[in-house]
């Protein structure tokens, strides 16, 4: 059983569009996590009759994902796919994540790297040489996880995260679970601003924060004891 | 490099050794350990280079040698205040699982509301409503 898992933050214009390009490629089951929006979000979302989390306050792209993994762990669901509420990602793709899935992998990302400014892509290759990280796109939000990513994702350290990227990558490599990429198409953006690159100063931020989790999570580890709390801690949920 | 330069230098060390540790050990979210990160940085640079803080000193008309007790004071409450931030943390953290949790379970108590509204808003086979169209309909054959 799959669900799609849209995290929302003032995504009125778009959000419609976005459930209704799911439902017209014959995905049923979509949940929206509105992370604490100030617009009409959860109105329209609600009206179309979409189950949805209704999240407080605002507590970023990266928790309201995985507030979205534990309502599917809680649910029955065998696979979660993520994307964006912007209309950046097509519905008709998913389909290339899940034949890669298929293949035994427990992540697979929806790689874009052409999408990326030249900044961008220096920056994505820096991270993955420090990180030795075998994935391009580390910023997209356009994933499928396996029921045994979920279980590892739902748990109390990967709370700790603030963004879908590099950080879940490295909860990957330490369970020894399964993650690669395939190319997919996406399109530009309604607002075109990047949520991670909005501003140069934020750029500064995500790159220092960023290199302080690679930096930090990429020496070699005590993998086995880290391993099984991270298990046990995701079994728990 | 005298005593107080080596005491600074020590202090600026300890504490980006222990922020790796922190954040491998996932302690503290590497948001925290970025401010932890720049007062480590900013420490090893007044170790290494004390000329800096001298000039500042002669230039602010400040010079005033028995800094240790100061410097020993300021490393204490340092610890001190990392210990805070990573409590700080931790309830942060649980909080936001909290929050979560409760959020998930709401929504699933919603969408079982709904579908019991449903199945609720359907007439029973034998309620009155559903009677009285039954009658209808033969009224109209």
């Amino acid at each position: 059983m799959l669900l799609i898992v849209l995290p929302a933050f003032n995504e009125a214009a778009t959000i419609s569009k976005v459930i209704h390009d799911l439902h017209n490629s014959g995905y049923t089951d979509v949940l929206v996590v509105d992370d604490g929006s100030e617009d009409d979000t959860v109105n329209i979302v609600e009206k179309m009759g979409i189950p949805v989390i209704k999240l407080p306050y605002n507590m970023g792209a990266w928790k309201a994902t995985q507030t979205g993994i534990r309502y599917a762990l809680k649910c029955g669901f065998s696979e979660v796919v993520t994307m964006d509420s912007d209309g950046q990602h097509r519905a008709s793709e998913i389909v290339h994540l899940l034949n890669v899935k298929r293949k035994g992998f427990d992540l697979v990302i929806g790689s874009c790297v052409k999408r990326g400014s030249k900044g961008r892509k220096i920056t994505w290759k820096l991270l993955k040489t420090i990180s030795n990280l075998r994935v391009n796109d580390i910023t997209s939000g356009f994933r499928i996880y396996s029921r045994s990513a979920m279980t590892v994702l739902a748990g109390r350290r990967a709370t700790m995260l603030d963004y879908q990227d590099i950080g879940v990558l490295f909860f990957m490599k330490h369970t020894r679970l399964k993650y690669t990429e395939v190319d997919v198409k996406m399109d530009v953006r309604a607002d075109g601003i990047s949520r991670i690159f909005h501003s140069w100063m934020a750029v500064f931020g995500y790159l220092f924060y960023t290199g302080i989790l690679t930096v930090t999570k990429a020496l070699p580890f005590a993998a086995r004891k880290y391993r099984l709390k991270i298990l046990e801690e995701g079994r728990r949920e | 490099m005298n005593s107080p330069h080596l005491v600074a230098a020590s202090i600026g060390i300890t504490l980006t050794l222990a922020i790796i540790y922190l954040v491998r050990a996932d302690h503290i979210s590497p948001k925290v350990a970025a401010r932890w990160f720049l007062l480590a940085l900013l420490v090893l640079t007044v170790s290494l280079a004390p000329e800096v803080v001298d000039w500042i000193g002669i230039q602010l008309g400040i010079a005033y040698p028995p800094i240790l007790p100061i410097l020993v004071a300021i490393a204490v409450a340092m610890v001190k205040i990392l210990i805070m931030d990573i409590e700080r943390q931790k309830m942060q953290i649980k909080i936001d699982r909290l929050v979560q949790k409760v959020s998930v379970m709401e929504a699933m108590y919603q969408s079982t509301s709904n579908v019991a509204e449903k199945e609720n808003s359907k007439p029973a086979e034998h309620s009155p409503e559903n009677i009285v169209r039954i009658s209808d309909k033969t009224k109209h054959s």
